[in-house]
């Protein structure tokens, strides 16, 4: 069992070949049958006529590294994963571009499909975690989670 | 007690990032707070006392670090 390091903040959006690279970086585990990735785009919402540019993420981080260890380790404890990897951004994510990169693997399908959709829920709903929709004005208004 | 105060989100548009305070308990903190910007009536918030999220007053201690938090909406 790997568990990562405990920053998953990454400065900026998330580069597609850093998902490429984390996925190439499993090749050598042999006991994994299969991977479940959810990706979180950037989108161009409108609100009242304007159109969100980019998304400013701020962090609680001392707050966020204490939850994300006790979601990490509820998730692993439920599950049968070989791997779990978790990366947000913070500070701004231009529209089409990738903030929320969640990887995880196991044996079976399964685990690691419901550990994946299981993870993206806690983490939208229990990571202090915020988002400031710019819109192409330059005003903001904070987004809220659905 | 004197506390360190850290805002979060919306709230920043508000208060300030960081700041200390004298209050005795949470309860006080947002009194004092919200009687200084009336848009903080009925905002719902978390607390956290040294990270810990708090669902009912905390009386303070010393150098205690109190984060003010909106709603998430990370992802």
């Amino acid at each position: 069992m790997t568990k990562q390091k405990n920053d998953i903040f990454i400065q900026g959006p998330i580069p597609p070949e850093q998902i490429a690279a984390t996925i190439a970086m499993h090749g050598s585990k042999s006991e994994i049958g299969a991977h479940s990735i959810f990706l979180g785009q950037i989108r161009a919402d409108q609100v009242d006529g304007k159109t969100v540019r980019s998304i400013d993420y701020s962090i609680n981080r001392e707050l966020a590294l204490v939850k994300m260890t006790e979601i990490r380790e509820a998730v692993f404890d439920k599950y049968p994963l070989t791997c779990m990897h978790v990366y947000h951004s913070e500070g701004p994510v231009q529209v089409g571009e990738i903030c929320f990169f969640v990887f995880t693997s196991s044996a079976h399908r399964r685990a690691a499909m419901d550990a994946c959709g299981e993870l993206v829920e806690r983490i939208k709903k229990e990571m202090p975690i915020w988002g400031k929709e710019i819109f192409e004005d330059d005003t903001h208004q904070w987004k809220t989670n659905r | 007690m004197r506390v360190q105060v850290k805002t979060f989100g919306a709230l920043t548009d508000i208060l300030e990032k960081e700041f200390y305070i004298t209050v005795v308990d949470t309860e006080e903190l947002l009194a004092v707070l919200s009687s200084q910007h009336t848009t903080l009536n009925h905002r719902r918030l978390l607390i956290a006392v040294n990270n810990t999220i708090i669902n009912k007053p905390v009386v303070l201690q010393e150098n205690d670090v109190v984060a003010l938090m909106p709603p998430y909406s990370g992802g």
